[in-house]
């Protein structure tokens, strides 16, 4: 009952004139983001993390928030419009997106995407509301070896989800722990892997990390593939009709239902439980041949699931400070930065800005439908920049953020040493999600496990004897079974459709 | 092609369990400073490492997955990719004597005359909006310290 | 043909650049020191965004730049134990009192006791004054079954090895704090268990979990977790009360004596500055202390203002080291 007198002050707080543009021009640039091509959000809240210098906490994360899931609006409509999935959770929205923009129908296509989104994106703050809180309260029984647990847990079952092999997987995120480990060791105080150099003492900057593997390597990306202008389908009426909506309806409901309740685990990605719902309504569905030709539900299911998942997302992060995507992480790494550490004492400390950032996002989300339907034909514009434009613009926004975070060139060097690592590591197909995970998670599962340890005073068994510890093993073995399972069958499901191998994240 | 692979193969095992030693020797430079074998800062970089030479040999003995190299750009691309790289790095080198202004606009004409293949006069024209429009973002509106180089402006 | 004029054109401004970045014709920025401000100034927090350093330079940067008439920009340089920025501003900066740092206990004499072999000393400043303080005090999990400090402390002679605490940094203001106290009651440090953890937040959730059973931090850092009834002050160190927590006793009326642990915050210089650079800083916080808004702003953060001229601060600090110094020796707390 709190939860709603909180909520409803929250709502307060970001409808006053700055916030409320801070939410909107937070959403916009993620629609932008989720539209361009060669910027995903993960790289674009990278990028803007210098921001934080000028605004207060709370309005950095509710625009990096606003990015994050309006980047997931955006990414639909080129996913319809051209065929061209933005993220792997877009993938099956192609599948009759395309078909539908074809027969012209495209506008109605981004219609019930738009509505489908907004509607799970709703239904999944709700459960935010109602779910956060209480597992906040309780999280504080969760000491240092129960964080340790469920941070292990967390990692291998996204170590899997990846679509590498296995043994690749482990050596990119035990690479990732490795970076984290320069500089000043916590329990120790003595510097590491410094050698000599007073910049390392400082650690390197996983930010600059980050923009260089994501933003910079897109770059170089693009610039080999020499993209080329891709013909779109015209948009008509960008309304759904009323057979539409009764068609979508359900869908939409029980994509949200499921992208939600799956969301909350760590390892169900958005693109699992996108490719769940579209076999879901394929299965439901009374005329199971028109999927692939065009089927509305084909849209409308998946659309919701991705969105609720990635509202879902927020409750470990928020509650227990376990991001489950890499956008997320550099969420996380965002708090870190304001001195902010998400987990129990979040809403203890700083309830007043946990709640104006949920309000944010109910609102954000309305924001996104009102603008997003009338907007959609400039947004299919805009991915007409050319790429000569584009890229440099990139690259000097990569250059410059990488600089402001800590106002240090060392780090400039960093973002462009990473950004040629990351092309190579794309090109011999090493994956970079399991690195990027490792290296925001590193160093909070290291502070666990020697926490653990000093209070035990060096007893392994401390992992095991305390009951919600034991308890936390046994689920986290069940949960990476069924995501084992999961997991192949939606990376065979990829390959089925696009004929390729695909990060999924 | 095939020799290629594999080497590529091999090399990325053999990087592997190089720093996986790495890591061993700086935790037992840590080591020292713990409390004891398991509790302390050299706990994880040691684990890390042995994890990491384990897999590196598994690796090694391993058959490399054909799908896994893609080939490498060749000619005019594998040149413009490797100019922009040069021009980020002088980039970030030369800003700190001449300062923002003229580093980043000199930085834009080159990449776009590298990515975009524009012409001199519209690569210019963009570079000084697009270097303005920075110069706001970053040094107005987000008080970033940008060096300012020996001309004081 | 024209993709290699362009290609030639590329190299050719690439050559041209790096000439410039050669040329490192030393404009000599003649700043004497009467003249002084006359360009912008760089405050550099050697701490994350938002702590108790940080937002005092903030406080300081909006005072002191209206009173110069020049910009004054917080520059936060983080990493080390606020030793990275530390040795930017004082080491690698010019000694033109452009470049100015906020430093406090943890990046000064808790280090140099801290350290056997510091990168960076007292001798390495030159303290202009100091700015603002808060008292220590004890923090316990609310429900626990002590009253005050007095009753904790019996229990910890009973029952040293049950006794955890958490650190922030193995020779930071936290074990310093306990060292002290712990010496004075009379118990030996290395029996009783340091757990380390990342700063106040996570040291107060782990001690409101009932994971770790004291913190120690200064009095703002654990105020909204005591508002929210997770925690409890067993006492506020020194002898004068602290607004924030009217009812808890200080350790003076508790009866213990001469515990001084407490954290500060101040302004330093590198060492070669000209001495009128130094004495406008210190005579311009001085008149800060009197400013209304100034003070304000610090009662929002939770600090005290404690002005100490230049000579004062420098004893203090030299009289800390030296008592740290001990306390490391005595405690192993120095490596």
């Amino acid at each position: 009952m709190d939860s709603i007198i909180y909520l409803l002050s929250g709502i307060a707080e970001v409808l006053t004139p700055f916030n409320l543009m801070i939410v909107i021009i937070g959403s916009l640039l993620g629609t932008l983001v989720g539209v361009l091509p060669g910027l995903g959000p993960t790289s674009a809240i990278a990028i803007l993390l210098p921001l934080t210098t000028i605004l207060d906490p709370s309005q950095g994360i509710i625009m990096m928030a606003g990015i994050y899931y309006g980047a997931m609006y955006g990414g639909s409509t080129t996913a319809i419009l051209m065929n061209i999935p933005g993220e792997s959770s877009s993938v099956p929205a192609t599948l009759d997106g395309y078909p539908l923009a074809k027969q012209g129908r495209g506008g109605a296509a981004l219609g019930i995407a738009a509505i489908g989104s907004f509607i799970a994106g709703i239904l999944g703050l709700i459960g935010l509301v109602l779910f956060a809180p209480i597992l906040a309260d309780q999280a504080l029984k969760f000491g240092p070896p129960e964080y340790f647990v469920l941070m292990l847990m967390a990692l291998l079952i996204l170590f899997n989800i990846s679509g590498y092999s296995f043994i690749k997987s482990l050596i990119m995120g035990a690479f990732g722990f490795l970076l984290s480990f320069v500089g000043i060791g916590l329990s120790s105080g003595v510097p590491r892997f410094e050698y000599g150099i007073t910049v390392l003492s400082g650690g390197i900057e996983m930010i600059s990390i980050i923009i260089g593997l994501f933003a910079v390597t897109e770059v170089l990306k693009g610039m080999e593939e020499n993209r080329k202008r891709i013909k779109q389908e015209k948009i008509k009426k960008v309304f759904p009709t009323r057979q539409d909506m009764k068609d979508s309806k359900l869908p939409i409901l029980r994509g949200s239902l499921l992208g939600f309740f799956l969301g909350i685990l760590p390892g169900f990605s958005a693109t699992i439980t996108s490719f769940l719902s579209y076999d879901m309504e394929k299965k439901v569905s009374k005329h199971p041949e028109k999927f692939g030709n065009g089927a509305i539900e084909g849209v409308a299911g998946p659309e919701s699931a991705n969105n609720a998942t990635s509202s879902g997302g927020f409750i470990p992060l928020l509650s227990l400070g376990i991001p489950s995507s890499p956008p997320l992480a550099v969420l996380l790494a965002a708090f870190m930065i304001y001195g902010l550490t998400p987990g129990p004492v979040l809403f203890e400390q700083h309830g007043e800005f946990v709640w104006t950032v949920i309000a944010s996002m109910f609102i954000g989300n309305i924001i996104l439908l009102v603008l997003n339907l009338p907007l959609v034909g400039l947004w299919a514009k805009l991915t007409e920049v050319p790429f000569g434009i584009l890229g440099p613009v990139i690259l000097m926004i990569s250059i410059l953020g990488a600089y402001s975070v800590r106002n240090s060139m060392f780090d400039c060097f960093v973002a462009i040493l990473f950004g040629v690592l990351g092309y190579l590591f794309h090109k011999f197909n090493w994956p970079i999600i399991p690195l990027i995970l490792c290296l925001v998670l590193g160093p909070k599962m290291e502070t666990s496990f020697i926490q653990s340890l000093e209070i035990s005073a060096g007893n392994l068994l401390i992992f095991v004897e305390r009951p919600i510890s034991l308890t936390l093993l046994i689920i986290s073995a069940a949960v990476l079974v069924v995501s084992l399972i999961l997991m192949k069958r939606t990376k065979k499901r990829i390959i089925q459709e696009t004929g390729e191998n695909q990060d999924l994240s | 092609m095939k020799l290629l692979l594999k080497c590529v193969h091999k090399s990325g095992a053999i990087v592997t369990i190089l720093i996986g030693m790495l890591s061993v020797v700086e935790a037992r430079k840590l080591y020292p400073y713990g409390m004891n074998l398991l509790t302390g800062d050299h706990a994880f970089p040691g684990l890390i490492g042995i994890l990491l030479i384990i897999a590196g040999v598994f690796l090694l003995f391993s058959k490399g997955n054909s799908n896994d190299n893609q080939p490498l750009p060749k000619g005019k691309v594998k040149y413009s990719m490797i100019f922009t790289i040069i021009v980020l790095l002088l980039y970030c080198y030369v800003m700190e004597y001449v300062g923002y202004l003229i580093s980043t606009f000199l930085a834009i004409i080159c990449l776009m005359q590298l990515i975009g293949k524009y012409r001199l006069v519209f690569s210019a024209f963009t570079a000084a909006l697009f270097t303005a429009g920075l110069y706001y973002l970053f040094i107005v509106l987000l008080k970033t310290p940008l060096p300012s180089g020996y001309f004081h402006f | 043909m024209r993709k290699y004029v362009r290609i030639l054109f590329v190299n050719l401004l690439l050559i041209s650049i790096f000439l410039v970045g050669c040329a490192s014709t030393n404009s000599t920025n003649k700043n004497s020191a009467e003249n002084y401000p006359d360009r912008q100034i760089e405050l550099v927090v050697p701490f994350a965004a938002g702590g108790g350093v940080d937002l005092t330079a903030r406080a300081v940067a909006d005072y002191i730049s209206k009173e110069w008439g020049q910009p004054i920009v917080v520059v936060n340089k983080t990493g080390g134990g606020g030793i990275v920025g530390a040795q930017y501003a004082l080491k690698e900066a010019k000694a033109d009192g452009y470049t100015v740092l906020m430093n406090n206990n943890s990046s000064t004499t808790m280090y140099e006791a801290g350290t056997t072999n510091p990168v960076l000393t007292t001798k390495d400043h030159k303290l202009a004054a100091r700015v603002a303080e808060s008292p220590l005090v004890y923090a316990v999990r609310a429900d626990a079954p002590w009253d005050n400090l007095k009753d904790f402390s019996n229990w910890v002679k009973e029952n040293p090895a049950e006794l955890t605490w958490a650190s922030v940094g193995p020779a930071g203001f936290s074990s310093f704090g306990v060292a002290e106290w712990l010496d004075y009651i009379g118990v030996d440090y290395k029996q009783t268990k340091m757990v380390s953890s990342e700063g106040a937040s996570d040291s107060g959730a782990k001690v409101a979990g009932g994971h770790v059973i004291l913190a120690v931090h200064n009095a703002g850092e654990v105020y909204s977790l005591v508002e929210a009834g997770k925690l409890k002050v067993l006492a506020v160190q020194g002898n004068e009360r602290s607004p924030l927590y009217p009812d808890v006793p200080t350790t003076e009326e508790l009866g213990f004596d001469g515990l001084t642990v407490k954290w500060w915050t101040g302004i330093s210089l590198p060492k070669d500055t000209p001495d009128e650079i130094v004495r406008k800083w210190d005579k311009t916080i001085a008149k800060m202390q009197d400013d209304a808004e100034f003070i304000n702003q610090l009662e929002k953060i939770f600090l005290q203002p404690a002005y100490l001229n230049a000579t004062d601060f420098a004893e203090e600090v030299e009289a800390e080291t030296d008592w740290y110094m001990t306390l490391g020796e005595n405690t192993g707390i120095r490596k």
